[in-house]
């Protein structure tokens, strides 16, 4: 580089010049720029020649070029081992390198007791570090059970005295499968049966539950006596990050790729679940590739990020087209990969076209659940193929979608029947249970029998509503409400005969349905019928439930005295008495709910725990009604800040939803949602974002991913924020406002708005954080009446973006308004006051405010052990951890320890020992 | 492992600041150490691909001696103008250190991972980059404290502003100006 060549412009005032010309030059389209720079240099060539120079090394340059963030910016190039040769680690001496990549370095070695070959691999230290010694030293133990003649052994796995983590395997020596079967041009059935081998190894292994995820050509040697031995079975599972399992199997987030995508599969670059049959698409890549001497994604080179959109989003080719060359091949390639296979172009197609096009096929579905659901079922297939037996795969014709289509006919048949069987089994059901259930013999048998009556009336009520509603319209169509209620009051009539009582409980059920679909406006002129024909009859207990039925959707529109009203008239008229059990109940659970929508959070957990008190006491025992007390009373403790009671309060009701076998419900989404809002108000970060996960899971399952809640999606996202990963938690909440902007729901836009705000400020993205509120003050203060509580977290974020830019004086002054105002909000006190306790620490530690940090931290902490949690949590570690980081900086060593340790006790259960929260108590604490 | 004088970098960048031209002397070996052990260690162990992201190495750097205690902006700016230039020198230093190694070194064996899948890198030889910035140094030595700020430091264009003082749409012309010329010179002396 000493030859480079002294520039034209030395003169400084000239390069000013230069400069200035090439930034307005680069402004202009490029057709533009000839005439400009005409005009701009007018004789002077020299420094036109300078600058169009300039600007086509720009345009060489691209964006890459000395970009900071591009992942590879200098490339040093330097030996990632200066091999340590004859270096013994354990008891093996190194003995030369036999390569390296994106997942290690690996060295033939010798174990120096048993004398002989083994492969020493050196994990790359980036994966492994995120593992953890201690589970890699497990999870090896556990892998090196696996033996079968076709796997290569795991013998042992340990850390060096460096620390540096490492695999002992089996040494082979042998040849990539692929380039094994071309040196030999095996032919077709030659290929299956040594594939065959493969299979048998991946079967082994799965039916010890151990998945592969990384099966390619260099991890399926074959010896030179013709031996399969495949390599590093579970080694990309036990490199894998334990906080955000599935991902790092194909991405590490600054590494690059650690496996090739090109035979991974859709799920591991969705991060979707990983199963045996994650293992089957990477089979059937190799498959293909064997039998076609094709990548399923077409020839050519490709880059990871078409490969990636290949991957998720195009059908392969059909494996017989694809060695035709129907595509892209050149006529020589086909022939020579037919030659390869002993055959020709034409009759290696005809080899290929039916079972086997079918076979791979079915092994390369996008959906998991469309795959062979593990490799012995490939291998079945397979074997039967080369037996000439029908096999059980089905290619998708027409014939098969006919198929499908009756398939799903039978289920609408099946459920019909379903619900006529559910009419008779309730009844008895329940009456067994009554038998069974010691306190119903105390009660007088007049009592019981009326109140069972009831309860059978009304279970077969909903059984027969919710056939109405999900089997009825078989062809997709919306009902409308006078069909729906004309169908309905047909069924009665035939069953009931026609009384006004039965009419009522109708309305009611259909009302009550439109209820839980938050269509309220539907809901009401079928309540308001329901609640006046009630009140001809002479049944008290009708009339109490049609009066507290409709009371819900008043407080639903906003007339809270109005619905106030309706349920303690109907509970004053509902006699306390055995046989109103059920009508009582239903009266508390609806006045709970009344309560809680008016803000009453106190009354609606009276009511319902009145209502599980009176359920002890009922004469009957009913799992439906049961269940709709628990989870109107978890939410109940929920809205009132009780989360430790809460939490044990859901968990009970999910347990009883699994065991109703309603746990995939929308119901179950509900649950889970509000359940994860309590784990992560107790700080169990992790915890909560596995229930928010399954309740987004529910909700994709149920419809489409249209039907996913925005709020939910928000709500992952806040909890992603806590657990310090950004761009996930701004995907979500990025999504989650885009939803809730569609739907016109301005409050969970506020909430997006807020958690984005978060998620920048902490990333430390000043100029999104500042788009974001200025996005959210207009709004706040267009829709918020004056006093709430939104005016009090403006000066914190205000605070919070100074804090940001360095302003001290401002960031100061506004985190201390907003703590004056959260706790001058006496409804909200404690979690704000800690929540915002927590935020002004961090803007007092920042400005080196070392007592103020301190007094902030240990106040939230207060707040926080005294009002909330109940064994760890990552609040109070966060406020322990900014107290070390205080009296560490007051030079208050041991203190900062001790603090430290507290803190880490807190945080790594709750949000991980990798959070960065819980490295930096680590580090304080001297651990 | 705990960083060793985590409060003492701190002390010093501000002595520096308020004029305490000792604080200096002391501070370059404090920072230079830490960087030259976070390069060795990560070019050594962790990196699969063998690159280095420079600006990475300088702020982890940045919070591993002063993390613990956030600093003022204006030490922090000059912490990274000081931390710039040493990890620049620290990777001209491996470089040539390596490509001295690298005559008569051994060749690469078996690659386990088929590299063809692996995005081609149109990465820039550190060596031929500082080179390149010794002769814009000549010619405009603001622009090439821009290009070591944003290349070696990897501060925004907003950053490198409050560091140098100058407007930033100064630094945007600079870095602009710069990275063609770089790239412009640099082609010209890799193809004779």
């Amino acid at each position: 580089m000493s030859d480079l060549q002294e520039s034209s412009v030395t003169n400084s005032e000239r390069w000013e010049r230069t400069k200035q010309l090439l930034e307005e030059a680069l402004r202009l389209a490029p057709d533009q720029r000839p005439a400009f720079l005409d005009c701009a240099c007018g004789a002077d060539a020299e420094l036109r020649a300078e600058v169009e120079s300039l600007v086509v090394a720009h345009e060489q340059a691209g964006s890459q070029f000395l970009n900071p963030a591009a992942a590879e910016t200098i490339n040093v190039t330097v030996d990632p081992f200066p091999a340590p040769l004859n270096e013994v680690i354990g008891h093996y001496r190194l003995i030369e390198q036999l390569g390296h990549g994106g997942m290690g370095v690996v060295y033939k070695a010798e174990d120096t007791r048993l004398h002989r070959f083994v492969a020493l691999k050196f994990p790359n230290a980036a994966l492994v570090g995120r593992v953890g010694a201690e589970r890699f030293r497990r999870e090896g133990t556990i892998l090196a059970r696996l033996t079968h003649p076709h796997i290569a052994r795991l013998i042992d796995a340990g850390v060096s005295t460096l620390g540096q983590p490492y695999l002992v395997l089996e040494h082979v020596e042998g040849e990539h499968i692929d380039r094994y079967c071309d040196a030999r041009s095996l032919t077709i059935e030659a290929r299956l049966r040594l594939f065959l081998n493969v299979l048998a190894a991946v079967s082994h292994a799965h039916a010890n539950l151990i998945v592969h995820r990384d099966i390619k050509p260099s991890n399926v040697l074959v010896t030179p006596e013709g031996q399969v031995k495949l390599l590093d079975f579970g080694i990309a599972k036990l490199l894998e990050d334990d906080t955000r399992p599935g991902l790092a199997t194909v991405l590490t987030r600054e590494g690059g790729w650690v496996l090739t995508p090109e035979y991974a599969a859709p799920e591991q670059v969705t991060s979707g679940p990983i199963t045996t049959a994650t293992d089957v698409y990477s089979l059937g890549v190799l498959l293909y590739l064997l039998l076609s001497g094709q990548h399923p994604a077409g020839s050519g080179m490709h880059s990871s990020a078409e490969l990636l959109k290949a991957l998720v989003e195009i059908d392969p080719e059909r494996l017989s087209d694809s060695a035709a060359g129907k595509r892209k091949l050149m006529p020589e390639t086909t022939a020579e990969n037919a030659a390869r296979r002993g055959t020709t172009s034409d009759k290696l197609c005809r080899t290929l076209r039916g079972d086997l096009d079918t076979i791979v096929a079915k092994a390369l579905k996008k959906r998991q659940q469309e795959r062979y659901v593990s490799a012995a079922a490939l291998a079945d297939d397979l074997r039967r193929h080369l037996e000439h037996l029908p096999i059980s795969a089905r290619p998708d014709t027409l014939a098969y979608r006919a198929a499908k289509f009756a398939r799903r006919n039978r289920t609408a048949v099946s459920l019909a029947s379903l619900a006529v069987v559910a009419l008779a089994v309730g009844l008895v059901g329940t009456v067994t249970q009554r038998n069974r259930a010691e306190k119903a013999a105390l009660v007088a048998s007049a009592q019981r029998d009326f109140a069972l009556r009831q309860l059978s009336r009304a279970e077969a009520i909903n059984d027969l509503n919710a056939f109405l509603l999900s089997g009825a319209a078989p062809s997709g169509k919306p009902f409308t409400v006078g069909k729906l209620l004309a169908n309905a009051e047909h069924v009665v009539n035939r069953q009931y005969g026609e009384t006004d009582e039965n009419r009522v409980e109708m309305l009611i059920a259909i009302g009550r349905q439109y209820q839980t679909n938050e269509e309220d406006a539907r809901a009401l002129p079928l309540l308001a019928k329901a609640h006046e024909l009630a009140q001809k009859t002479s049944d008290r207990a009708l009339r109490g439930k049609a009066a507290c039925a409709l009371a819900t959707t008043s407080a639903h529109t906003g007339e809270f005295q109005r619905a106030e009203q309706l349920i303690s008239t109907a509970l004053n008229g509902l006699p306390y008495e055995p046989q109103f059990a059920l009508h009582r109940i239903f009266c508390l659970l609806r006045g709970s709910e009344v309560s809680r929508e008016a803000g009453n959070v106190q009354l609606g957990l009276e009511r319902a725990q009145a209502a599980q008190r009176v359920l002890g006491q009922a004469p009957f025992a009913s799992a439906a009604v049961d269940l709709q007390v628990s989870m109107d009373l978890a939410e109940a403790y929920r809205m009132a800040g009780r989360h430790r009671e809460a939490n044990s309060a859901f968990r009970e009701v999910a347990a009883k939803l699994q065991a109703l076998g309603r746990d995939d419900t929308e119901t179950a989404g509900t649950v889970l949602n509000n359940w994860g809002l309590v784990v992560n108000r107790l700080g169990r970060q992790l915890e909560a974002e596995q229930l928010f996960r399954r309740a987004i899971a529910i909700s994709r399952a149920d419809r489409t991913e249209r039907s996913v809640a925005p709020m939910l999606l928000n709500n992952l996202a806040r909890t992603l924020l806590e657990l310090n990963r950004f761009s996930e938690a701004a995907d979500y909440a990025e999504r989650a406002y885009a939803k809730a902007r569609q739907a016109g729901d301005e409050i969970v836009m506020n909430q997006a708005l807020s958690v984005r705000f978060q998620i920048y400020i902490d990333q430390g993205d000043v100029l999104r954080a500042a788009q974001a509120l200025a996005e959210l003050q207009p709004r706040w203060k267009r829709m918020m009446p004056p006093g709430h509580i939104a005016f009090a977290i403006l000066p914190l974020y205000q605070g919070l973006l100074a804090m940001k830019r360095g302003d001290r004086e401002t960031a100061i002054a506004k985190a201390d308004r907003a703590v004056a105002l959260a706790e001058a909000n006496r409804e909200n006190l404690t979690y704000l006051s800690m929540a915002f306790l927590l935020r002004r620490a961090e803007v007092n530690l920042t400005f080196q405010r070392l007592d103020e940090t301190k007094d902030d931290a240990e106040k939230a902490r207060a707040i926080e052990q005294t009002a909330f949690s109940e064994g760890p949590s990552s609040r109070v570690g966060s406020a322990y951890l900014m107290e070390a980081r205080a009296l560490r900086a007051q030079g208050k060593f041991n203190e900062a320890r001790v603090a430290a340790r507290s803190a880490l006790e807190h945080l790594e259960p709750t949000v991980g020992a990798d959070h960065p929260k819980s490295k930096l108590a680590r580090t304080l604490a001297g651990e | 492992m705990a960083p060793e004088f985590p409060n003492n970098v701190t002390e010093l960048l501000k002595g520096w600041h308020d004029g305490d031209r000792h604080a200096l002397d002391a501070l370059l070996p404090l920072v230079y150490k830490e960087l030259q052990r976070l390069a060795h260690f990560h070019l050594r162990k962790e990196r699969p691909d063998h690159t280095l992201q420079s600006a990475a190495l300088v702020h982890e750097a940045y919070c591993r001696l002063v993390g613990q205690s956030p600093l003022e902006l204006e030490n922090r700016t000059h912490f990274f103008a000081v931390a710039a230039q040493l990890m620049r020198q620290i990777l001209v230093d491996y470089s040539r250190r390596h490509r001295a190694a690298k005559r008569g070194a051994g060749t690469c064996k078996i690659s386990l991972d088929d590299a063809a899948v692996l995005p081609q890198r149109k990465d820039a030889d550190v060596l031929a980059v500082d080179d390149a910035l010794k002769a814009l140094a000549k010619i405009d030595p603001r622009q090439s404290r821009v290009v070591e700020l944003r290349f070696f430091a990897g501060l925004s264009l907003e950053e490198i502003s409050e560091a140098m003082g100058i407007a930033p749409a100064t630094v945007q012309r600079d870095w602009t100006a710069a990275r063609a010329w770089l790239h412009r010179e640099i082609s010209r002396s890799a193809s004779p």
